[in-house]
């Protein structure tokens, strides 16, 4: 009595060596006896052997070695080149960042602070100034409303920080001195 | 003298050697541009893969951890490459119609193949057995293209396969099973003897 077919699955699993010790003998004793798994059996082999003859060719080119020595370094000095320490690229962006708002702190921190002029003093700028110059001559009195323009188009007269120091300075001096001299 | 096993070269390359790294890399560089130039089916293509492949094996050398064996861990690296490639490749068509014509594996090795055979029939029947095989298995999803080339060309066995491929190992046979059919369809004419 001929005993039941083997699966499809079974006899490929067999011809493809993808079966235990314990199935192989089994299935290979099948396949020995009956002709139509014998016949599938064949032609996965004749199927492999086919297979076989697809063969392109891929022999590295002359520069593979030496292309991939170039990008391994350079690969590895992009990693190392942040004061030696290991620095991806993805962590460039972040550091670089976090650089830059401590710089511009820094800066900030440094600057002179400006107070928002007077509108007072806003409505004056708008009148054309003279040239701004500073002389440590006493300014002849002109015209009172042209020499009030001129003080206030100062720059300096808008340093407050500096002005605030000066009502020290002027506190200190012995009285009488700060009047100016004729 | 011995020769050294992959695994104790790659855990020299992790402690700095880079003389193993060289032995590896003489190893395993034929056969890997093979399964990339099998894969994407493009000689350039696949000589990039094939670097970009070692280059991530040597950046992540001092993270090794022996837990499989080195191919398997250099396939699977490989693998995911390749498929990333194929997805690339299959959104732009310009470079999906030039990697086609640029399958050079085909003319050198028909070239190699038909040295000893002068014949220009046997020459042309060469040259249609080797362009079936290799749309046959270029017709294959993904996966099962791999596992394909995986198993025959790189002899790699089915539980690598499906360590390779993160799945289990029914499901290797099963993805093998289900290819082999698809190939055994198709390339029917070549096993009933015909293009021989």
């Amino acid at each position: 009595m001929k005993t039941r077919c083997l699966k499809r699955e079974e006899i490929f699993a067999l011809a493809e060596g993808m079966t235990d010790e314990r199935e192989r003998s089994a299935l290979t004793a099948h396949v020995q006896s009956c002709a139509d798994c014998r016949r599938v059996f064949e032609n996965y082999h004749r199927l492999d052997d086919v297979l076989g003859q697809w063969n392109p060719a891929a022999d590295p080119s002359p520069w593979f070695d030496a292309r991939l020595r170039a990008e391994a370094a350079s690969r590895s000095s992009a990693r190392s080149a942040f004061f030696g320490l290991a620095f991806d690229r993805w962590l460039a962006v972040p550091v670089l960042a976090s650089l830059l708002a401590v710089a511009g702190l820094i800066v900030y921190r440094r600057a002179p602070h400006r107070v928002p002029a007077h509108p007072a003093q806003v409505a004056v700028a708008h009148v054309p100034a003279p040239a701004q110059t500073v002389s440590h001559t006493p300014v002849a009195p002109q015209n009172g409303a042209q020499e009030v323009s001129m003080y206030q188009n100062l720059s300096v007269l808008e340093d407050y920080d500096m002005l605030a120091g000066f009502d020290d300075v002027i506190s200190e001096l012995p009285k009488g001195s700060n009047k100016v001299a004729d | 003298m011995a020769i050294d096993s992959d695994l104790e070269l790659m855990l020299r390359v992790s402690r700095g050697d880079s003389d193993s790294f060289g032995v590896l890399l003489n190893r395993y560089r034929g056969p890997l541009l093979s399964y990339f130039v099998r894969m994407v089916r493009d000689r350039a293509l696949a000589e990039d893969l094939a670097q970009e492949a070692f280059l991530r094996v040597y950046q992540a050398r001092e993270r090794y951890q022996p837990e499989a064996r080195f191919t398997t861990w250099l396939y699977r690296i490989a693998t995911n490459l390749a498929l990333n490639a194929i997805r690339d490749r299959r959104s732009d068509p310009v470079v999906l119609e030039t990697a086609a014509e640029s399958d050079g594996d085909f003319a050198s090795a028909l070239d190699r193949a038909v040295d000893k055979r002068p014949n220009v029939e046997e020459r042309l029947a060469e040259s249609d057995r080797q362009r079936l095989i290799r749309e046959a298995i270029a017709a294959l999803p993904e996966k099962q293209r791999a596992a394909v080339i995986l198993h025959k060309y790189q002899d790699v066995d089915y539980r690598q396969i499906a360590s390779i491929l993160k799945v289990s190992e029914s499901a290797v046979k099963s993805l093998l099973f289900r290819a082999y059919e698809s190939l055994r369809v198709r390339l029917e004419p070549l096993l009933q003897g015909g293009l021989v």
